[in-house]
């Protein structure tokens, strides 16, 4: 039997009325982390939910159908989309396995790690921050105690751990460096062909401090990259596994024009005829960057323009303003065959007039044929943008049948311009809106007023279906990367 | 403590961030922005009246707005809206498949007068393509001899490049685009089989330097043009609007000889007295000119120079025509599947 169960509960899955929407992504982080443990010598029993097939997934009977036979210590990792699905099913599962050593990991607990832990008594411990070495040495010190519970894990840097009835928060872990020290995902454990989107990473971490951001927060806003020489390799192994495409979902590849340029040339020199995607930063990509980008193989580049107010952009610190938008993106649509622009509207300070301005960018850029992908604020609780909330967090206004859509939890159903919640999964919902704290992502801020105004505008244009309107259906959906576990 | 939103006082689906993979019809959706914007992009001497007054400059384009999108305008300075329409690029590509795929494409599909979808919500950069065709594939940007053109394929080269067919080079007038060529052509290009090749000439002010080495360029593109889409030999044809008259004219019947069959005017007048002076303005006349169709309005002023200079270019034994029409030119409804067939055949 395997040492650990490690299984990655990160997913995108729309369900509409007549068809379900999935990204199915190379789960990064938790092959990296089983790398990690099975360097340390530890068997580990991977799986991953995105492909596992249920008619009803979001079920306790199909989480326990999934994790069925586990290894004495499970490792579950999540993202906040999903959060309040997976903490309640993993209660039933807890139940049936109580000599298991459960632990969660990923972002989805981030900054709530305590009061996920006090008010789920099911859950033994969370990992904070990077899980490579944290997973290794909580794994060493549950082996080397020889048993599952009463063992003392306040030398585990980095977790959360349950010690009797005290929640207890150890200390943070440093950050890896180099990153490039940290052994390639554990590819051995996937069918690549089994997945839409390739994921690779070029760095870890942000220095930008964007007010909204959720990630760079979890990297303590300290990025590390990897080297031009060990992307080229992992690249090198992906393709030879059968990717043709590689999305590059660290928000700092563009960390600067020389490093970038030094990793083209390196694609170039080894002759690697793959495509890739990859985020842009508007004031870090200039001509030659994304020049040197495309010649090697980037055939999408995507931006978070965020707003088209210069107000907006300046109080979310975003560091550029939206004429730099503008100018950029039209040079890259002219050399990309595929650029993305992510705007985010609903701030709570953005004003009629400022979101105008955004809209009005949105349909200048689209005129240009950058792709807009417009997302709905979700103030996730490891954001500046929710901490300067402060006592404004009471007026956060739970609506289920309008979430953003990087919270969307697969139990909505959408259709005719209207989301149902089917009874079966109103627990889920109920839980969230019984704990704002936890999961404030799902929660908007003055719906009437900030919110509906803006979205009937948005749906008017074209950027959200709408009610009456006829629409068609394409072949495909492709991956944007943007949902990568 | 929270509030809960009732859940059927205005119950919406927010499902964005990510490609929908969605199309409707572009009628569905005010684009009236879009087109204002496309058209400034394209010419700038519409750029200074979108920034001045974008209500104003679309009712002169005929572009309808919807209310919305007045007040999105009416808010926005007009050092945004310069930018605005300075900084968008139209998408251009070689690629039809890359063609179709923006949304700016269904806009000058709009303009151009043919149907089109589009992607909604996250839109853009995938393309709808329905039946697994490609669709909209009639038309294209290219880059040809350095020149940004608008090409119109008529069904025959669409089916097969290599089969060679009759090709119409065209500038349009300051104040149009590249996309009115299209408008004015397309209906005889389908007729008769023709493929249209429209300069895009108006995007950056025309220096006279520009111009002259459009002029020089203009046997060039269609060289270049014809690696790609076959010509029939001896069937290249030209069309110039208005202020483009001067370009063609230096292009076409001075200098050396090029293989032009024929070139129609519509409006505007070559540099030079034509009236006092017809032999001066034809001093650098090249040998073997090309057939002159030339429309003109009984009301515009240049009326008098262009029956002299058709006279003069008689004089030199190039085949002629002056198409007198009622008014002014810019106003005339004129017949292009009969100016075609006198191009084509001189007849």
């Amino acid at each position: 039997m395997a040492d650990i169960t490690l299984a990655n509960l990160n997913m995108l899955y729309v369900r509409y009325i007549d068809r379900i929407e999935r990204e199915i992504h190379l789960p990064l982080g938790p092959l990296y982390v089983a790398s990690s443990l099975e360097r340390a010598g530890f068997e580990v029993d991977f799986r991953d939910y995105q492909l596992f097939e249920r008619a009803r997934l979001f079920t306790d009977d199909a989480i326990s159908d999934f994790l069925q036979g586990p290894a004495d210590i499970v490792f579950v990792s999540c993202m906040a989309n999903l959060l309040p699905f997976t903490l309640l099913a993993t209660r039933r599962f807890k139940k049936e396995h109580p000599e298991v050593f459960l632990a969660l990991g990923g972002v989805g607990a981030a900054s709530v790690e305590r009061e996920v832990l006090e008010r789920c008594p099911w859950i033994d411990a969370i990992g904070i921050g990077e899980g490579e070495r944290t997973t290794v040495e909580l794994a060493s010190a549950l082996r080397q105690a020889g048993r599952r519970r009463g063992v003392d894990l306040s030398q585990v840097a980095g977790i959360a751990w349950r010690d009797g009835d005290r929640v207890v928060v150890n200390a943070p872990r440093g950050r890896i460096a180099p990153v490039d020290a940290i052994s390639l995902p554990a590819y051995h454990h996937v069918d690549l062909k089994r997945y839409r989107g390739i994921n690779m990473i070029s760095s870890r971490g942000c220095p930008f401090p964007c007010t909204f951001c959720s990630v760079a927060p979890v990297w303590g806003r300290h990025p590390e990259l990897r080297s031009a020489q060990s992307i080229v390799q992992e690249m090198t192994l992906l393709h030879e596994r059968g990717a043709e495409l590689i999305l590059f979902q660290d928000e700092y590849f563009v960390s600067s024009a020389g490093r970038v340029q030094e990793l083209c040339s390196a694609i170039r020199q080894c002759g690697l005829k793959v495509h890739w995607k990859a985020f842009g930063r508007i004031d870090l990509t200039d001509l030659a960057t994304m020049e040197a980008m495309a010649d090697a193989g980037c055939v999408e580049l995507r931006y978070g323009v965020e707003s088209g107010s210069d107000r907006v952009l300046s109080r979310v610190r975003k560091g550029f303003t939206a004429k730099q938008a503008s100018e950029v993106m039209s040079a890259a649509v002219g050399i990309f065959p595929g650029v993305d622009a992510f705007y985010m509207w609903g701030f709570p300070f953005e004003t009629m007039e400022d979101f105008q301005q955004t809209l009005l960018h949105m349909i200048s850029s689209r005129t240009m044929g950058v792709r807009i992908l417009p997302s709905l604020l979700s103030m996730l609780p490891q954001t500046q943008l929710y901490a300067e909330l402060g006592g404004d967090r009471g007026k956060l206004e739970f609506c289920p049948e309008m979430f953003p859509e990087y919270m969307l939890t697969g139990q909505e159903v959408c259709g005719d311009g209207r989301t149902r919640i089917a009874p079966e999964y109103e627990e889920t919902f109920s839980f969230i809106e019984r704990n704002p704290d936890l999961f404030p992502g799902f929660f908007h801020f003055d719906v009437k007023g900030n919110v509906l105004p803006k979205h009937r505008l948005l749906s008017q244009f074209g950027f959200y279906p709408m009610e009456g309107r006829t629409e068609l259906l394409g072949s495909e959906v492709e991956c944007c990367g943007a949902h990568s576990p | 403590m929270t509030q809960r939103k009732a859940s059927s006082q205005d119950p919406v689906t927010i499902v964005g961030g990510r490609p929908m993979h969605r199309a409707v019809e572009v009628s569905q959706l005010p684009t009236g922005i879009e087109q204002i914007l496309t058209l400034s992009a394209l010419d700038c001497s519409l750029r200074d009246r979108f920034a001045a007054d974008p209500i104003a400059a679309a009712a002169s384009k005929g572009v309808r707005l919807q209310p919305t999108e007045e007040a999105l305008l009416r808010q926005t300075p007009a050092e945004t809206l310069r930018a605005m329409a300075e900084q968008a690029v139209i998408p251009r590509a070689m690629s039809r498949r890359a063609f179709v795929k923006p949304v700016a494409a269904s806009i000058v599909a709009l303009i151009t007068g043919s149907a089109f979808l589009l992607c909604s919500g996250c839109t853009g950069a995938d393309s709808w393509d329905p039946d697994g065709g490609e669709a909209g594939t009639d038309q294209m940007w290219m880059q040809i001899a350095g020149h940004t053109c608008y090409v119109y394929l008529c069904a025959a080269s669409q089916q097969d490049p290599t089969k060679p067919v009759p090709v119409l080079l065209a500038l349009h007038d300051l104040g149009e685009t590249c996309l009115s060529n299209v408008q004015r052509w397309r209906a005889a290009a389908d007729k008769y089989g023709f493929n249209i090749v429209s300069v895009n000439w108006t995007e950056e002010p025309a220096t006279q330097q520009a111009k002259d080495k459009l002029a020089a360029d203009l046997g060039s593109i269609l060289d270049e043009f014809g690696k790609t889409y076959a010509i029939t030999p001896g069937y290249r044809h030209l069309s110039g609007r208005g202020a483009a008259t001067p370009i063609l004219w230096k292009g076409a019947f001075e200098g050396a000889a090029h293989a032009w069959r024929s070139v129609v005017f519509l409006g505007g007048v070559p540099d030079g007295d034509w009236v006092g002076a017809p032999e001066t303005a034809l001093a650098k006349l090249s040998s073997g000119p090309p057939a002159l169709y030339y429309v003109m309005g009984t009301s515009d002023a240049q009326l008098d120079s262009a029956k002299a200079l058709t006279q003069a270019l008689s004089t030199k034994g190039a085949t002629t025509k002056l198409a007198e029409v009622s008014g002014s030119t810019a106003e005339a409804v004129l017949d292009f599947s009969a100016i075609w067939i006198w191009l084509f055949s001189h007849e």
